[in-house]
């Protein structure tokens, strides 16, 4: 592969890669360390990527899906210090984030990993579920069951901040 | 709360922008995992058709001329000419005691907006090596030369103009845009360190280039940015990087 097509196949797919990396890590420099990762995979020798057999594009995110979980594992960060970390956040960062914003995504990341993952790619990336199978390399079945459990979950959250509902807090 | 209710919540969340620099990251990283090696010129020899071997013949006989008029030509004229020059010395590791038969490249250079300009190599103490080092470099920039106007994406050799060079002797990096390093007061990367090398300030910048290739290079905002040391290292089997290439400074030599 040369610069100009490895530069366009960056173009076409690192913005949601990244928006998918930020949602899982919650670190904007950790999204572009996983970002950047991901596509020099491609350029790797024993790169298992066979177009084949996946699209280009359900491959990166898998690859982003790995890279943010390794990194999770390995610094065994808790939600605990997630959150702790992302209140860490400048003021001029802080700010720009309103608190309603906020809450939604320490809901969302309360979520079990797996549920997640599949929210996130269903919701904020309007992924097809046979894709997200290919992704997870689950079955579709676990996809649709995952998703419902993690609306059913985040429904119950968030009930409290629905329109029309005063806050209980 | 219904369907909708959830949708238009989740929707609240935003997500960011990616910096700017995660594109240029991403074409270092492939810069490096595509190295511009000095030409292989038997390869070259080997790979082009037979009806070019006499042009071929005539490109290695003028290459070994230019080769041999820069091994007796003095160089003192560009030399003084630049605001100063650095005096380096690049050493590439042995492994499993097979020693190469080049591993200690010295050179002259000095920044030129954010690029690296290379005056001179030799290797120490033997005439024959450096003879073959800028025989090499000849043919090495007579091929540069030949293909330029070859590669089919728009503006690269424009964009090539503008990066941000350094040598190690052995290889050329590449580590994102000259302009912006010398905007970033040399930091273009994570600072890993602050030290004085031959009694100028440096900052030292980790580049990783793809997960095989660590760079790190200690950078003089007084020198333009000039690389008083670089450390190339590579990834191990095992997890650790090991050393391939050092350079280090020997003397810094500024023209009034």
């Amino acid at each position: 592969m040369d610069l100009a097509a490895f530069l366009q196949l960056f173009d076409e797919h690192h913005l949601p890669l990244f928006r998918f990396a930020y949602r899982l890590t919650g670190s904007v420099s950790d999204a572009e360390d996983v970002v950047q990762e991901c596509f020099l995979e491609l350029l790797r020798p024993g790169c298992a990527y066979d177009p084949e057999r996946t699209r280009v594009r359900t491959y990166l995110f898998g690859v982003v899906r790995n890279q943010c979980l390794k990194r999770w594992r390995k610094s065994a960060l808790t939600l605990e210090d997630a959150e702790q970390a992302k209140h860490e956040r400048s003021p001029e960062s802080h700010a720009l984030h309103s608190e309603m914003e906020e809450m939604i995504a320490r809901a969302v990341r309360q979520l079990p990993e797996t549920q997640r993952e599949v929210l996130i790619l269903t919701h904020y990336e309007q992924m097809p579920l046979a894709e997200i199978a290919s992704v997870m390399e689950i079955e579709v079945a676990a996809v649709k069951s995952r998703l419902q459990r993690a609306r059913a979950q985040l429904k119950e959250t968030l009930a409290a901040y629905a329109p029309g509902t005063e806050r209980r807090r | 709360m219904n369907d909708t209710e959830l949708d238009e919540m989740l929707d609240q969340w935003k997500a960011p922008s990616p910096p700017a620099s995660l594109r240029e990251r991403v074409r270092a990283g492939f810069s490096a995992s595509h190295p511009e090696p000095r030409v292989n010129l038997w390869r070259w020899i080997g790979a082009i058709a037979p009806w070019r071997t006499a042009l071929a013949g005539s490109a290695l006989g003028l290459a070994g001329f230019l080769g041999i008029v820069s091994l007796a030509s003095p160089q003192t004229v560009t030399v003084k000419s630049a605001p100063y020059v650095v005096e380096s010395r690049c050493a590439q590791s042995v492994h499993g005691g097979n020693p190469f038969l080049l591993h200690v490249i010295d050179m002259l250079s000095y920044n030129e907006n954010g690029r690296e300009i290379t005056l001179s190599e030799w290797v120490p103490d033997s005439m024959f090596l450096t003879a073959a080092l800028h025989f090499h470099a000849g043919i090495g920039s007579l091929m540069a030369h030949l293909t330029s106007g070859v590669h089919s994406e728009p503006g690269l050799a424009e964009r090539r103009k503008t990066r941000a060079g350094f040598s190690t002797g052995f290889n050329q990096w590449y580590v994102g845009s000259a302009p912006e390093l010398l905007r970033k007061g040399c930091a273009n990367g994570p600072v890993v360190g602050r030290e004085t090398i031959l009694g100028y300030p440096t900052i030292a910048v980790e580049h990783r280039l793809g997960e095989q290739v660590k760079l790190t290079t200690w950078m003089a905002p007084d020198l333009g940015c000039f690389a008083l040391r670089i450390k190339d290292e590579r990834l191990q089997e095992d997890g650790s990087f090991h050393v391939e290439v050092e350079k280090q400074a020997l003397h810094v030599t500024v023209n009034h």
